[in-house]
């Protein structure tokens, strides 16, 4: 197998255990309900399509932005759009017998979903992986993708994204979100070898 | 006496969560902090019989801040309650005095064992 | 009436009739430089303040025109005069420079504000006046400019807007 080739393939399978965690994690906190997964896409993203990660750049979402620290460092984005978030914090309200302010529950939410992703990654190489506090906002998704872009220590001209989504049954139809794993060009490399160790020994 | 607890977690959300399982089991929330800082001042201030501790906090994080409330009271009881279920975190919280680690999201039937656990004087 | 996507980097001029457009811009700047005599108008989409430590050689490091503020508002003008501006009469308006996270330290760096900063300094060091600003918050905005009018429109969701 080529280089980039594996590459992809090992950050593939790090979105996808990462999101079955994230996920797992995610129905547990909404009385079990079933989470639906997309297999995850990874990307290399050049900077001036970074607005269009998520899709349309103006779409307005509720979005937590965790830088995390560790073997791994980057940036994860854990985002729902408009007309899910209400339904999430009612299921997540419900599930704990708590009514509380709607970025508080968020809040929680992400740190719960994005730290699961980040359990998964570290069961993959050993390492432990800080997450930050979620940061939140509520605006367009472009904008929230560039700007945490910006807050990233290496800029350069490229980014690479591994994508996935979820989503859960509101009402009569699917109502998704997404997480996107931002990770830092100087540890990918260290991070591949580190899979490279403990699964393929 | 109802045993007291100290509940530290930066979420509003999760300390309302956390109290409200509590205090329908007939434990006695009293205190709340939404830091590592906070938390040590509160512990020492209200001299509570059990901890629960968040780690992923702003200013003081909850491993960080065990470890200096356990400096200065060996005896203090805390329990670990955070998202971060990795190995060699787990495995620092527990080596540095943790009485348990309980992985969010948790069933609430874990928490409640886990706080009689400790107060009848077991430990994981 | 011709819509050129002014995406993060880019540098896109048109003259006469027609609308530069930003898409979703958070931290970065939107700026637009024009010359209201001959009818020419050009934006940068500036991500990052500086190119390095004042090191121009920084930007060898990329490949995009308006990636640091430094740098873009030089590359921006150089590009409208190419289009038949003149140097005497050229002025300018931006929008952008958000801060969308807010943070429990406050010592999170606000790249928005520096982007602000970095632009105006640049502006004011090559003698060009600001006809009109609308920066920081903590939402995106979609920014709009157009010819003949000038007039710069944004847009925040939530219905908020704006027209400078
Ligand atoms: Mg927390």
């Amino acid at each position: 197998m080529e280089a980039r080739e594996w590459q992809l393939d090992v950050l593939k399978e790090a979105g996808t255990v990462g999101i079955g965690n994230a996920a797992k994690a995610l129905s547990s906190m909404l009385c079990d309900r079933m989470v639906y997964v997309s297999v995850p896409s990874v990307r290399f993203v050049p900077l001036s399509e970074a607005a269009w990660i998520w899709g349309d750049p103006e779409a307005i979402i509720l979005a937590a932005y965790v830088p995390f620290t560790g073997g791994l460092s980057g940036s994860a984005v854990f985002g729902l759009p408009e007309d899910a978030v209400r339904t999430f914090m009612r299921f997540m309200s419900l599930a704990a017998e708590v009514e509380c302010e709607m970025y508080s529950i968020f809040t929680e939410m992400a740190n719960i979903v994005v730290t699961s992703y980040l359990n998964a990654l570290s069961s993959m190489t050993g390492w432990v992986l800080r997450p930050s506090v979620p940061r939140v906002a509520e605006t367009m998704a472009g904008a929230v993708i560039e700007s945490v872009l910006a807050l990233m220590e290496h800029t350069n001209d490229s980014a690479t994204v591994i994508d996935t989504t979820f989503s859960l049954e509101g009402g009569h139809r699917l109502l998704g979100g997404r997480l996107i794993l931002v990770p830092d060009k100087m540890s990918l490399c260290g991070f591949l070898q580190a899979v490279e160790a403990t699964y393929c020994r | 006496m109802a045993t007291s607890v100290l509940v530290v977690d930066d979420t509003a959300f999760m300390r309302l969560t956390l109290k409200n399982l509590l205090t329908k089991n007939g434990f006695s929330v009293v205190g709340e902090a939404e830091n590592g800082e906070d938390a040590v001042q509160k512990y020492f201030e209200l001299k509570p019989d059990v901890v629960t501790m968040d780690i992923t906090m702003p200013k003081m994080d909850g491993i960080v801040a065990l470890k200096s409330i356990l400096q200065r009271d060996p005896s203090a009881k805390i329990i670990v309650c955070s998202a971060m279920g990795q190995k060699p975190l787990v495995i620092e919280a527990l080596a540095s005095g943790a009485k348990d680690f309980i992985v969010k999201p948790f069933q609430p039937d874990r928490v409640v064992e886990a706080l009689n656990k400790v107060m009848s004087g077991g430990s994981a | 009436m011709i819509e050129e996507i002014v995406r993060t980097g880019e540098i896109k001029v048109i003259s006469r009739e027609g609308c530069l457009t930003a898409l979703g811009v958070g931290s970065c700047v939107a700026l637009v430089l024009y010359d209201p005599g001959r009818l020419v108008a050009g934006m940068a989409h500036i991500f990052l303040p500086f190119s390095g430590n004042g090191h121009k050689s920084a930007m060898a490091s990329s490949f995009l025109p308006a990636k640091f503020a430094d740098t873009a508002v030089e590359a921006l003008h150089a590009a409208i005069l190419k289009c038949g501006a003149s140097t005497g009469g050229i002025l300018a308006k931006m929008a952008g420079g958000a801060n969308l996270f807010d943070s429990f330290q406050g010592q999170a760096l606000d790249v928005g504000k520096l982007n602000g900063e970095a632009v105006k300094k640049a502006l004011s060091e090559m003698g060009i006046p600001v006809t009109g600003a609308t920066l920081g918050g903590n939402f995106g905005r979609t920014v709009r400019f157009y010819l003949p009018s000038m007039r710069m429109k944004i847009v925040c969701g939530f219905s908020r807007e704006a027209s400078i």
